[in-house]
């Protein structure tokens, strides 16, 4: 496997509360420590309140960690120089689970996906082309440059929201939860899609998810959260088929498909 | 046939429910039609916008008004018409013969009161009783939705709770009134799937208790195969196929079942590829001459770009709305 991670988080810690107060003793993240390897999806995964949303915000250097560091291609992000920090910025992108809330509805998509490049001082003359490209690269039509959000229906939206990310080439898509919000026939269009873009464009994904059929398909690598901690890690395929944790092992159970018939067989 | 004699307890007849808008009129639940005998659980399966949760408001004439309207179509509760009862006699229905679970805990209840406050309410809403009899039917019913502590969890406000818990206080609401019938709108979306579990277990675990009838609201077909006796799938405001939950899952009729069920994924073997039906559901404002699915059907033909297709019968119970079973 490739040995050097392009994102890692080393003993994270996180811990919420007044500063005008003596702190509680619980922490949302305690002590985690993941590293993200090239091409690579790595899920995340857990039920509410498990941490694993506020360990992706803190990889997406969004929240500061109460202890701990994130390292990306080796740098300290606590210590990065300003140039660091773009090449960090540009090079991880993010997709939310609710498009709706995620995309300015007054802009249109051509600006909307249009945003990262600028910010990142892409020159003006390539901005256009490169907008087209990523419309064309998530499965959009071309004339959709000119819509607004809302003429789109959440699949599409989906969409739109993963081309702004891939329009700057990334190393890292940071996944948060982004099929949730989907209704079960656009699910596997969006999926087969993220699979798709994997593929060619060379990316590594940081899948955030409560949902083990998502994961199931979409992650190589798999890290249960619970209570603020990793309990089990591994490839995909082994914590799937020989989950040892007790943890893990509910959380398979509870999401094995039952088919009706099969439940007829097991309780004759 | 001593069976058929005796009326379902709930029928719903070519239902149609339209939305008024600016942009005109919706036909939101275009004559849905499905049925549920005492006891049973029917699961109401669509995507969002398939008209399920308008249709399962309409019965007990909660639908958004003046946006909406019912235009068509008999509910009929043990053979009641609903749709001809006046807002004073629906009021006996509500929470009384038919209750109503809904999605999110924590917006059904009030953050401001305890759940015992919100329990009593109900309680004496539905029931003439003291107030310590009216205490200890709360507790009582805190139990019997496997609340621990119920004694001094009365006394809880809903915050204090986990997700979980709360719908366990929603259910025990909607129990307060002695139902006969319970709808229940996507009560397990907001919760995570362990909690999922043990909460479609305790309505299991009631509904052999006391013999209620469920609609179950859901686009998840775990949960439709945890909990559903039978199944109404709705697409674009019609009920495109009828039938019990094995026969579903054996061999479904419609394409669009078909279809949905071949994107389901199975956590026990990864696909390499997963299957997706292509396009989108159609607007409720657009008007559509043949079968609302045929722009994504893979066996549409022109009969049915141009005729909507007849509802046949497969079964004693079993319907499907397809050309290709018609013969």
């Amino acid at each position: 496997m490739n040995d050097v991670p392009i994102l890692a988080a080393d003993r994270l810690r996180k811990q919420y509360g007044r500063h005008d107060r003596e702190r509680s003793n619980v922490f949302a993240v305690d002590d985690v420590s993941v590293s993200l390897f090239p091409k690579e999806t790595l899920a995340l995964v857990g039920e509410s309140g498990s941490g694993k949303t506020t360990t992706a915000r803190m990889l997406l250097w969004l929240l500061r960690p109460t202890s701990g560091s994130i390292n990306f291609e080796g740098i300290d992000l606590a210590n990065a120089t300003r140039t660091q920090m773009r090449r960090y910025r540009s090079s991880v992108q993010a997709v939310f689970q609710d498009p709706s809330s995620s995309l300015n509805p007054r802009m249109r998509i051509r600006d909307i996906i249009a945003e990262p490049l600028a910010v990142n001082g892409c020159p003006r003359k390539d901005i256009e082309s490169r907008v087209r490209e990523a419309i064309k690269d998530v499965g959009l039509d071309a004339d959709a440059i000119d819509s607004f959000p809302h003429e789109f229906s959440g699949g599409q939206r989906q969409r739109i929201a993963i081309a702004r990310a891939v329009v700057m080439r990334p190393r890292v898509i940071v996944l948060d939860e982004p099929v949730s919000a989907l209704d079960v026939s656009i699910r596997a269009q969006i999926m087969n899609l993220l699979q798709d873009l994997q593929g060619f464009l060379e990316v590594s994904y940081l899948l955030i998810s409560h949902d083990l059929a998502t994961v199931r398909f979409l992650a190589t690598r798999l890290a249960v959260m619970h209570q603020g901690r990793i309990v089990e890690e591994g490839d995909s395929e082994t914590v799937f088929n020989h989950p040892r944790h007790d943890y893990t092992q509910a959380l398979i159970a509870a999401a094995r498909f039952v088919r009706p018939n099969d439940r007829a067989l097991q309780s004759s | 046939m001593a069976m058929l004699a005796e009326p379902p307890l709930l029928e719903v007849r070519d239902l149609q429910t339209h939305v008024f808008t600016k942009r005109g009129v919706g036909k939101a639940v275009a004559g849905a039609s499905f049925s549920l005998r005492a006891g049973e659980t029917l699961g109401l399966v669509g995507e969002s916008g398939s008209g399920k949760s308008l249709a399962c408001f309409s019965v007990l004439g909660l639908n958004p008004k003046p946006a909406s309207r019912i235009v068509g179509g008999q509910i009929l509760f043990k053979g009641d018409d609903l749709v001809k009862k006046s807002e004073r006699e629906l009021r006996a229905y509500r929470g009384g013969r038919i209750a109503l679970v809904l999605q999110d805990p924590m917006t059904a209840l009030n953050p401001v009161f305890t759940v015992g406050n919100q329990i009593r309410e109900a309680v004496r809403l539905h029931q003439k009783l003291s107030r310590w009899a009216q205490h200890r039917q709360t507790v009582n019913l805190l139990e019997r939705v496997h609340i621990q502590n119920a004694d001094t969890d009365v006394f809880a406000y809903p915050h204090q709770f986990s997700g979980g818990m709360r719908q366990r206080v929603v259910s025990a609401i909607a129990l307060a009134g002695k139902p006969e019938l319970l709808i229940a709108d996507e009560p397990t979306t907001a919760l995570d799937v362990t909690v999922q579990a043990a909460y479609l277990s305790l309505l299991k675990e009631i509904q052999a208790a006391e013999g209620l009838g469920i609609v179950f609201v859901t686009h998840d077909f775990a949960v439709v195969a945890r909990i559903c006796d039978r199944v109404a799938v709705m697409y674009a405001g019609k009920v495109v196929e009828s039938t019990s939950t094995v026969e579903l899952f054996r061999a479904p009729k419609h394409p669009y079942t078909e279809a949905l069920l071949k994107s389901v994924i199975d956590v026990s073997h990864r696909p390499s590829r997963l299957y997706s039906i292509d396009g989108n559901p159609p607007s409720i404002f657009s008007a559509t001459k043949g079968c609302s699915f045929a722009p994504r059907c893979i066996h549409a033909n022109a009969k049915c770009h141009n005729e909507a297709p007849p509802t046949v019968s497969t079964g004693p119970r079993n319907s499907v709305s397809c050309w290709r079973y018609v013969s």
